[in-house]
């Protein structure tokens, strides 16, 4: 296997092109939260390149690990936030009545 | 007429009040909910150290565990406004995703898996669980 290093920068390139081409109207956003993502994940796929290549783990287990932490752990983390967005959503709301009560409801 | 109309604008005032008190969009802290999904993110991490060994094995072990989670996750599906937390069930427990999912199948047909892949695997599943578990926990905050 070639230097990580230079594999790695390949990749990012790579995928700054893709989030240029296909989100043309937000390039800037979509490049910026690719090379974030990516920075993110640069240790663990180092550290799980070179446990493939000490055969300490397949090529198949190394790419679910890639789809988990790329795919379903983002998607369970967006869910949270918005499960967190309604709870202060609820807040307002609850807020807002007992702010209609007590300066209406009581003027009445 | 004057004081009709002002009876009728207060009535619809303390309905709107009532509706938006009852009107959540999300469901409140459940704590059945909350022990349940602590209770079997350890037992899915301890599950998952099974797979250094081969899968028929401990066979009955994982249809007996995966019978247990799938009761958890219809009791959060009976749950009103709960559907982003069945959503991050959803996304664990999906039999052709790449959480859970894909674990039982690499253990499956590769009969083991390696001590590095179920260590970094169930970092991540550990990870999974979190968030349901700080989204339940949020929710206890909020309705205090």
């Amino acid at each position: 296997m070639k230097n990580f290093d230079e594999l790695f920068k390949n990749l990012k390139e790579e995928a700054l092109n893709l989030a240029e081409s296909t989100f043309k109207n937000y390039k800037d956003a979509a490049k910026s939260d690719t090379s974030n993502f990516l920075e993110n994940m640069k240790e663990n796929l180092k550290n799980w390149s070179s446990m493939v290549l000490e055969k300490k783990m397949s090529k198949e287990e190394a790419s679910d690990l890639i789809l988990n932490n790329a795919k379903e752990l983002s998607r369970m983390m967006i869910l949270k936030q918005s499960g967190i967005a309604k709870i202060e959503l609820d807040k307002f709301s609850r807020n807002l009545v007992e702010l209609i009560i007590k300066i209406i409801i009581s003027a009445l | 007429m004057k004081t009709l109309s002002k009876k009728i604008r207060n009535c619809a005032l303390i309905s709107l009040v009532f509706s938006l008190i009852g009107c959540g969009t999300i469901s409140h802290f459940d704590q059945t909910a909350y022990y349940q999904v602590v209770a079997l993110k350890t037992e899915t991490l301890n599950i998952m150290d099974l797979a250094k060994d081969n899968y028929s094995v401990h066979e009955m072990e994982v249809k007996t565990f995966q019978t247990k989670i799938q009761k958890a996750y219809e009791y959060e599906k009976s749950r009103s406004k709960n559907k982003i937390t069945v959503k991050q069930w959803d996304l664990l427990l999906n039999k052709d995703g790449n959480a859970l999912g894909s674990f039982f199948r690499i253990w499956e047909s590769n009969e083991k898996c390696s001590e590095t892949y179920i260590n970094e695997k169930k970092k991540l599943i550990g990870q999974c669980f979190d968030q349901i578990i700080e989204l339940e926990i949020k929710k206890q905050k909020n309705n205090l």
